[in-house]
C-alpha cells in the first residue's frame, strides 16, 4: 500500500486552460477570456486566447466570433499571468470586456494595428 | 414545549450518525502505483509515446456530452495513441477537437458560465504514457440555488444544478418523459409518467414548457397538465415563474376516496439574495375553481362542511429561503381564501406554515449525512361553508398548496405510517381543522461513487481554480453594481460629453498649430496626435456602448485607475501636450484647449474616486453567496449514486377546532434509498403507526420511484 501523496506524484498537469467568460448585462456582447499555461519539461509559456461575439438582440445566436486573438503572453507578464490565471479582478474583467474588445474590434475593421490591438489585449494582465 | 419532542428526536439521530461515521473514516483504499514520476520530463525531446488517451468529464452520464466526449476521444486518439509523444498534437491540437466540442453550449439565460480544461500525463514508465483530458464546465442560477427543492435536485440530478440540461443542442430533446411509480397499503401499487416538453418556441406564448402527469392504482389517480413560463432578471425580482394547470385527483382515505378537479393560474416571485447573499424572499398568488366530492363511508360531517361542491379560491403566500455551507432552510406561509358556489361571502380561510431544514455533512469523502426535518403547521377558519376534502386530511400522500415543483409547500400532515390519506378522524367530525406534523429522514451513504473524481477534489489548485473562477463572476458583477453609483451616473452625464467636445478641440488646436510649423517637432506632434486619437477612440466606445459593463471599461480607461495596464488615457494626452507646448514655446491655442481638457479630467477623476467601491464590492458576493455555495456542494459533496439506510420518525396531530390539535400519533420508520444521479431515484421502507386507532393498521410498507427520462 502506498500514500495517497506518493500516488499524486504519478501524474503531472502539462497543460491547463481556464475559460473566462464574460457577457455583458445586455447579453448582446461576449468575451471570452482563455488563459492556457502548458509546461514543457522546466519551460512554462503563457498564451491569452481571446474571442469577442456580438448579437444585435438577447435570443439571437452568438454566431462565429467576429474577433479572435491568440496573444503570447510577454514573459515580463508571466508573474501577472500566473495570478490571472487564478481569477481575473474586477479591473481585469472590465478592460477585457471594455478596451480589449474595442481595440480587437477595432483592429478588425481596420482602425489600428492588429500589433496594436494585441497589446491592448495583453495588458489585460497588467490590470490590478 | 410538546414540539421540543421531535427537536429532541432530530438531535438523537444526528448523535447516532455521527457516532458511527468512524467506522467509514478507518476505512483506507489500497491505492498500490507506479512510483515512476511524470514531473519536469520534455516527455518530446525523451521520446515518449503515447500509449492511450481519454477525456474525462463528470457529465458524461448525459446523452448529449458522451456523444462529444466520444467523438473527441475518439479524433485525439487517432491523432496521438501509439505515436511519439508531440506537445503539438497531444495538447494543441487535441486542445483544439475538444474546444470544437464545445462541453458547454450556448444558453442565454445563465451568467454564470465556467470552464476548466486540464491535460494530465500519468503512468510515465518505460518511455510510455497515458494522457487524461480533464474537462469540468458549470452555469448556475444564482438565485434559485438558494433554494430546498434545489437541494433535492442537486443529489438527484446533479446536472440540472450544474445548468448541463440548459443547454441548446441537437441532441439535446424537447421532451423528457419520466416514469413514476409508489405504494402504500391504502393507495397500492401507483405507476404513472411525466412528460416534459420545452419547445424551442411555443407560439409567441410567453410560456416555455408543458407538463403532463398522470399516476394511477387500483384505489387513486392523479392526473395533472400544466403551462409554465418563466423570466430572470438582474433586478430585485431575481426570477419569476407563471403557470395554469389543471390537476384531477382520486385518493384514498381507506374509507372511501376524495376526489377533485380545478384549474388554477399563479405567479411566483423570487428576490435577488438579500441579507448579505443569505436570504431569498418568495411570494406569489394563485386563483383557482373548481370543484370537490368524496365518497367516505361512515361520515361524520361538521357542521360547517358541505359534502360536495363546487369552489373558488384565492391563495397569497410568501417565503423565506437561506442556504448556508452545509444546510438550507426555508419558512413559507400560505393563505387561502375560499368560497362554495354560488356564495357571495368567504367560506373558509386556510392557514398553512410550513418549515424545512435539510442539514447534509460529508463524514468521510463524500459519504453525506443527510438529516431532512419538516414542520408543519395548518389552521382552517369557517365562517361560511367548506367542501370536506378542503379540510386536513393526513397520511403518507402528501398535498401541496401550489402545483408545480418549483415551490412545495406542504398543506397536510404527513406520517408515512398511516397510508393514503387516512388520518382525518378527530373527535368531532371528519377531516381537520387544525394540524401539526413533522418529519424526520436521516440518511447516511454506505457506497457511493463521487460525481467528482477524488483526486481532483482533493488537488488544491483544482479547488483554488473554481473559487478563482467564481471570484471572476463576481469581479464583473461588482463592475455592474459600481455603474449604478450615483457619482459614476453623473459622470457620464456631465462629464462624458464634455471630454469628447474637449478633446476634438484639443484636437484641432494641435494640427493647427502643426500646420503653423511645418517640419517642427514632427515625432512630438505625431506621438500626441495618436494618444489624442486613442483617447477620443475610448471615449466614443465609451458614449456608445450599449452595455454598462463595456461603458465602465472605456471609462475606466480614461482615468488613473487603469494606470497599471497603460491606459490612464487623459493623462496621457496631458502630459504628451504639455511637453509639445514646453517645445513650441508656448501655443495659446493648444494652451486653451488643454486647460479645458484637463478640468474635464479633474471631475471625472474626482466623481470617479467618490464611486463606493467597496459597496459594489458587498453587493456582489452578496448576489453570489448562493451560488458559491452550490458549486462547492456540487463539486465536493455530491454522488453520482449512492445507498444510504434510512430512518424516519413522524409525529403528527389532526383536530377540530374544538378539540385543539388532537392526540399524539407516532410513525418511527427504516429504509433504504437509492440514487443513481440522473437516472433513478428509489426510497422504500416500512413505518409503524404506534398505537394505531381502530380501523388503521400497525403501519405500511411504501416506495417510491422516480426514473430519469426514457427518452435519453
Amino acid at each position: 500500500m502506498v500514500t495517497k501523496k506518493a500516488a499524486a506524484k504519478k501524474s503531472s498537469v502539462i497543460g491547463i486552460k481556464v475559460r473566462f467568460e464574460l457577457i455583458t448585462k445586455d447579453k448582446t456582447r461576449r468575451v471570452i477570456f482563455g488563459l492556457e499555461k502548458d509546461t514543457e519539461g522546466n519551460v512554462v509559456t503563457w498564451k491569452i486566447d481571446f474571442q469577442l461575439f456580438e448579437r444585435d438582440k438577447k435570443g439571437d445566436p452568438w454566431g462565429e466570433a467576429i474577433v479572435i486573438l491568440q496573444v503570447e503572453v510577454d514573459k515580463a507578464l508571466n508573474t501577472k499571468a500566473e495570478k490571472a490565471l487564478k481569477g481575473l479582478t474586477p479591473g481585469q474583467s472590465a478592460h477585457a470586456l471594455g478596451p480589449a474588445a474595442d481595440d480587437a474590434k477595432a483592429a478588425n475593421e481596420g482602425e489600428i494595428d492588429e500589433e496594436e490591438a494585441k497589446e491592448t489585449v495583453a495588458n489585460t494582465l497588467k490590470q490590478k | 414545549m410538546k414540539f421540543l419532542a421531535p427537536l429532541a428526536v432530530h438531535l438523537l439521530f444526528l448523535i447516532l450518525f455521527v457516532g458511527t461515521s468512524p467506522i467509514c473514516l478507518g476505512q483506507t483504499q489500497d491505492n498500490t502505483v507506479s512510483l515512476e514520476s511524470c514531473q519536469g520530463i520534455n516527455f518530446e525531446r525523451e521520446g515518449y509515446q503515447v500509449r492511450s488517451s481519454r477525456i474525462d468529464d463528470p457529465f458524461d452520464f448525459l446523452p448529449w456530452v458522451r456523444i462529444r466526449q466520444r467523438r473527441a476521444a475518439a479524433q485525439i486518439a487517432s491523432l496521438v495513441n501509439g505515436k511519439p509523444f508531440q506537445y503539438s498534437t497531444a495538447r494543441d491540437q487535441a486542445r483544439e477537437i475538444i474546444e470544437k466540442e464545445n462541453f458547454l453550449p450556448d444558453t442565454s439565460e445563465v451568467r454564470v458560465k465556467l470552464r476548466l480544461e486540464l491535460l494530465s500525463v500519468e503512468n510515465c514508465s518505460n518511455r510510455s504514457l497515458d494522457l487524461v483530458y480533464r474537462v469540468y464546465s458549470t452555469q448556475i442560477m444564482p438565485v434559485l440555488s438558494s433554494l430546498p427543492e434545489t437541494r433535492t435536485t442537486e443529489r438527484r440530478f446533479p446536472q440540472e444544478a450544474a445548468g448541463m440540461n440548459r443547454v441548446d443542442v441537437p441532441t439535446q430533446k424537447p421532451f423528457q418523459l419520466t416514469p413514476l411509480a409508489g405504494y402504500d397499503s391504502t393507495r397500492k401499487l401507483a405507476v404513472g409518467a411525466r412528460l416534459e416538453m420545452t419547445p424551442r418556441r411555443l407560439w409567441k406564448l410567453p410560456f416555455n414548457s408543458l407538463f403532463l402527469e398522470a399516476q394511477g392504482s387500483s384505489e387513486s389517480v392523479k392526473v395533472s397538465a400544466a403551462i409554465t413560463g418563466s423570466n430572470d432578471s438582474d433586478g430585485w425580482l431575481a426570477h419569476s415563474e407563471w403557470l395554469v394547470n389543471y390537476s384531477y385527483f382520486s385518493i384514498p382515505t381507506g374509507q372511501g376516496n376524495l376526489k377533485g378537479g380545478d384549474l388554477s393560474a399563479q405567479f411566483t416571485g423570487v428576490s435577488k439574495a438579500l441579507a448579505s447573499g443569505n436570504l431569498t424572499f418568495r411570494f406569489g398568488g394563485l386563483l383557482e375553481g373548481g370543484n370537490r366530492q368524496n365518497e367516505l363511508v361512515n361520515l361524520r360531517l361538521a357542521e360547517n362542511t358541505i359534502p360536495n361542491s363546487g369552489f373558488v379560491s384565492l391563495k397569497v403566500y410568501a417565503g423565506l429561503a437561506s442556504r448556508l455551507r452545509h444546510n438550507v432552510i426555508s419558512a413559507s406561509y400560505g393563505l387561502e381564501v375560499g368560497s362554495v358556489r354560488r356564495s357571495e361571502q368567504a367560506g373558509w380561510r386556510k392557514h398553512v406554515g410550513d418549515i424545512r431544514h435539510e442539514l447534509w455533512y460529508p463524514i468521510g469523502d463524500h459519504r453525506i449525512l443527510d438529516l431532512e426535518s419538516r414542520l408543519t403547521i395548518g389552521a382552517i377558519q369557517v365562517p361560511g361553508k367548506i367542501p370536506l376534502p378542503e379540510r386536513f386530511f393526513g397520511g403518507n400522500h402528501e398535498e401541496l398548496f401550489l402545483p408545480g415543483d418549483s415551490w412545495q409547500i406542504r398543506a397536510n400532515p404527513v406520517i408515512r405510517a398511516i397510508p393514503g390519506s387516512g388520518l382525518y378522524r378527530t373527535e368531532a367530525a371528519d377531516g381537520g381543522e387544525k394540524f401539526f406534523s413533522y418529519n424526520l429522514t436521516a440518511a447516511y451513504s454506505v457506497w457511493r461513487k463521487p460525481l467528482m473524481p477524488s483526486e481532483i477534489v482533493k488537488d488544491a489548485d483544482f479547488n483554488a481554480e473554481l473559487q478563482n473562477a467564481i471570484d471572476v463572476v463576481t469581479g464583473n458583477l461588482q463592475n455592474y453594481h459600481v455603474t449604478k453609483d450615483a457619482h459614476y451616473q453623473e459622470l457620464l452625464k456631465e462629464q462624458l460629453p464634455a471630454v469628447s467636445t474637449s478633446l476634438d478641440v484639443l484636437k484641432q488646436a494641435v494640427q493647427n498649430a502643426q500646420q503653423a510649423r511645418p517640419g517642427q517637432a514632427e515625432n512630438q506632434f505625431a506621438e500626441c496626435l495618436r494618444a489624442i486619437n486613442t483617447a477620443s477612440r475610448r471615449t466614443r466606445n465609451a458614449i456608445q456602448a450599449t452595455d454598462v459593463g463595456q461603458q465602465y471599461g472605456s471609462v475606466r480607461a480614461l482615468l488613473s485607475p487603469s494606470v497599471e495596464v497603460d491606459e490612464n488615457r487623459l493623462a496621457k494626452v496631458m502630459t504628451c501636450v504639455n511637453d509639445l507646448n514646453t517645445t513650441l514655446a508656448i501655443d495659446q491655442g493648444i494652451s486653451n484647449a488643454s486647460a479645458r481638457l484637463n478640468t474635464v479630467r479633474e471631475n471625472m477623476e474626482r466623481l470617479f474616486g467618490m464611486i463606493d467601491q467597496a459597496q459594489a464590492e458587498h453587493e456582489a458576493k452578496a448576489e453570489m453567496a448562493f451560488t458559491r455555495r452550490t458549486l462547492n456542494t456540487l463539486f465536493n459533496e455530491v454522488n453520482l449514486y449512492s445507498v444510504s439506510p434510512v430512518l424516519i420518525f413522524d409525529v403528527a396531530r389532526v383536530g377540530s377546532g374544538r378539540e385543539g390539535f388532537g392526540s399524539w400519533r407516532y410513525g418511527p420508520g427504516a429504509g433504504l434509498r437509492f440514487e443513481i444521479a440522473s437516472t433513478a431515484h428509489f426510497t422504500t421502507g416500512y413505518a409503524w403507526n404506534v398505537k394505531p386507532k381502530p380501523g388503521e393498521g400497525n403501519g405500511t410498507f411504501f416506495f417510491s420511484l422516480g426514473v430519469r427520462d426514457l427518452f435519453r
